[in-house]
């Protein structure tokens, strides 16, 4: 990621072009992703646009320096914070009173007065910036997970294999892409007459195609209340494993709320998702609502991308302190528009475990595979379960 | 004025588009205007029914070009979206031509020529955009699959496509190109950050009531009115499917249909199917909102009631 001023060859407004950079440098350090050729474009419609104009040029650059959606409310925070002056002031003065988290306002806050006051020395800039991801993260919660360390580890490279043996039973859906074979029933015409060109369009050989298999969407529930605490690393360890699988994979958190893991499993090493990962959520070994959350999910996420086609892990051990009904009813919705959902419970590996506590025999109707996993060596014996339970 | 000329202000955009029946704030007009300059895609995003398709097609329509639209769904891919060859017809032509013993090449140079071939959607926009700009439509991108993002990504940056037999074609102007997603999954930044993005929100109050007067003119003041507070209600509510400004207007035109002046409860009951698609969400209207006679004066309120409280 470059930090450092470019030098840019468009030299029209000397002060503007430079704080747009400083700009998009204050929304990278703010986890907002902005490409070089973003910020190119940005400086190339300035003189398109009225820049006496505020919310054009605001306009300008929210359309090229931004391209989610959950992005736009801290680009607007950011962009009064950093252009209009009065606001940096009042900032100053009284930040409690502008924006809601205090935590925000420092990150900005720093980051601001750091560009306002050193004329972009990129030297200068460097140990201001890690004072600033200091103030950003919890450290409270990245030692919650490093203490887990000494729990199983398991090569990663193993658990790809069998988290894929573990799912393939359910990947039998069939795409809607073709793969051209030597036997079928659908006539693949293109293959056909270029196979055959070379006897004067005499047709020969014939080809065919037939439907691809593809692999389902998984959405993977995880569990990170005080009871499953003893689970993360090696939760963490499978989930990351299963993003690596499919990118599609969709991960959330819950206990008491919920929250989504868009872009933290995006490492390829494990230990530097993991470190991403406090930046998530404050409610880990906090209580569960499991039917809460799953409601966040149906209401939000749900609508927009749960397809029917999709695979819902949920990894919990139920013990669920909100309201039953709730989780009922969600339990019911979400069956409604998944292919199956399969439950993995830590605490069915122990001697004589049945599901009695009263959010998992609520729960239990609406799953398809209800299935053990204390130990990420299990994996191997859980994909044999699941293919004994589909055959 | 020419529609072209008013592409040189971000007014004048703005002002074609409302005489093209699309009302829309400045931030849309600004991304259209920047689009235009820059030669870069839109990329539209926002709830189902606010609109997103829409502005492709009064873009067309203001530029006085084609449309050339490109439906996205799963399993689409080069064949369907670039080029094919139309191989029943290059078959029969091999049949008719063989009494003529023609070499291979021969063959090939005759069936491997433009009228054996089938353009698709892509490479129309890159061969039509020889005589002016077209409109590339590409719509509900999320529906289709990421290979397919990939090869778009390849399309989108210089519009410019080779094929074997014929050689490399090229747009001599660049097609303007709207892309829409419904979000159903996130599409890839690389494709994303090449575009200018947009989020289409739901309207407010007094957007929705110019949008119903400009689509139905002859829609009475009061039912107009009464039916933007009523959607901008139901909005508000926690709903399974909130609807969007194409069931406002399916509904009010409807109301036109039925012959109503004004929204009464009787009314709102029967014609509940058509802003409502969900059996829930009915029922919870019914049951939560309805039966509560506060409820049901809040949402049949019309302005005149408002400004005389």
């Amino acid at each position: 990621m470059p930090t450092e001023k470019i030098d840019l060859p468009l030299p029209t407004a000397e002060g503007l072009v430079d704080n747009t950079v400083i700009f998009s440098n204050l929304l990278r350090k703010n986890g907002i992703s902005v490409s070089l050729p973003a910020v190119l474009d940005t400086l190339k419609g300035l003189p398109l646009i009225d820049i006496s104009n505020l919310q054009e040029f605001k306009i300008l650059l929210q359309a090229n320096l931004i391209c989610r959606k959950q992005d736009i409310a801290k680009f607007n925070k950011l962009f009064h914070g950093y252009w209009l002056p009065q606001k940096r002031v009042e900032r100053d003065i009284a930040p409690e009173e502008s924006v809601t988290s205090p935590e925000e306002i420092n990150s900005i806050l720093s980051y601001n007065l750091e560009n306002i006051s050193d004329t972009r020395s990129p030297e200068q800039r460097k140990p201001a910036s890690t004072q600033q991801s200091a103030l950003r993260y919890s450290p409270e919660s990245l030692i919650k997970i490093v203490a887990r360390e000494e729990l199983q580890f398991v090569e990663s490279r193993v658990l790809y294999e069998v988290i894929c043996h573990l799912l393939k039973p359910l990947n039998s859906r069939l795409s809607r892409r073709y793969k051209y074979t030597v036997r079928g029933r659908e006539l693949s015409l293109r293959r056909i007459l270029r196979k055959n060109m070379q006897f004067g369009g005499e047709l020969i050989f014939l080809d065919f195609k037939k439907r691809k298999v593809k692999k389902r969407r998984v959405l993977f529930f995880c569990d990170i209340s005080g009871s499953m605490d003893i689970y993360t690393r090696m939760i963490l360890q499978f989930v990351h494993a299963l993003d690596r699988i499919d990118r599609r994979t969709e991960i959330f958190f819950f206990s008491t709320e919920l929250s989504r893991a868009a872009f933290q499993f995006g490492a390829s090493d494990f230990d530097s998702a993991i470190s991403r990962i406090p930046e998530l959520t404050a409610n880990w070994g906090g209580g569960t609502r499991i039917g809460h959350c799953l409601q966040i999910f149906n209401e939000s996420y749900g609508r927009r991308m749960h397809s029917t086609k999709d695979i819902v892990i949920i990894f919990s051990d139920g013990w669920d302190r909100g309201e039953i009904d709730v989780l009922e009813t969600q339990m019911a919705l979400l069956k409604r528009k998944t292919y199956k959902i399969i439950w993995l419970n830590p605490l069915m590996g122990t001697a004589g475990y049945r599901p009695i506590c009263q959010g998992m025999r609520t729960a239990l109707p609406y799953v398809d595979y209800f299935l053990p996993m204390d130990n990420l060596r299990d994996i191997a014996f859980l994909g044999r379960m699941l293919v004994k339970m589909i055959a | 004025m020419n529609a072209r000329d008013s592409f040189s202000s971000i007014e004048g955009i703005c002002e074609q588009l409302k005489q093209n029946r699309y009302i829309t704030d400045q931030s849309l007009a600004t991304v259209v205007y920047l689009s235009y300059h820059l030669h870069k895609p839109i990329f539209l995003e926002g709830e189902p029914g606010v609109g997103k398709t829409e502005v492709a097609l009064v873009l067309a329509e203001l530029l006085a070009t084609r449309l050339i639209r490109l439906q996205c769904y799963e399993g689409l891919d080069a064949g369907s979206a670039l080029y094919e060859w139309n191989y029943p017809k290059q078959l029969l032509r091999i049949k008719m031509d063989e009494q003529c013993s023609q070499s291979p090449e021969e063959m090939g140079q005759v069936i491997y020529t433009e009228p054996y071939l089938i353009k698709r959607p892509l490479l129309e926009a890159i061969m039509s955009s020889q005589e002016n700009t077209p409109v590339l439509l590409i719509d509900e991108l999320d529906r289709a699959d990421e290979e397919f993002e990939a090869f778009l990504l390849e399309v989108l940056s210089d519009f410019q496509v080779s094929i074997p037999e014929i050689g490399t074609l090229k747009a001599t102007y660049k097609p303007m190109v709207v892309i829409t997603s419904n979000r159903t999954r996130e599409i890839h930044d690389a494709l994303k950050r090449r575009c200018l993005f947009h989020w289409i929100d739901y309207p407010d109050l007094d957007k929705e009531l110019k949008i119903i007067q400009t689509r139905l003119p002859d829609i009475d003041e009061t039912l107009a009115h009464q039916v933007a507070i009523f959607m901008q209600n139901i909005r508000r509510q926690d709903l399974l499917k909130k609807p969007g400004i194409s069931e406002t207007l399916d509904w009010a035109e409807a109301l036109l249909k039925l012959n109503r002046n004004v929204l009464d409860a009787e009314t709102v009951e029967i014609t509940l199917g058509c802003i409502l698609k969900y059996r829930e969400d009915i029922q919870k209207f019914k049951t939560g909102i309805w039966a509560d006679p506060d409820k049901r004066t809040q949402f049949l309120t019309s302005f005149s009631d408002r400004h005389a409280h």
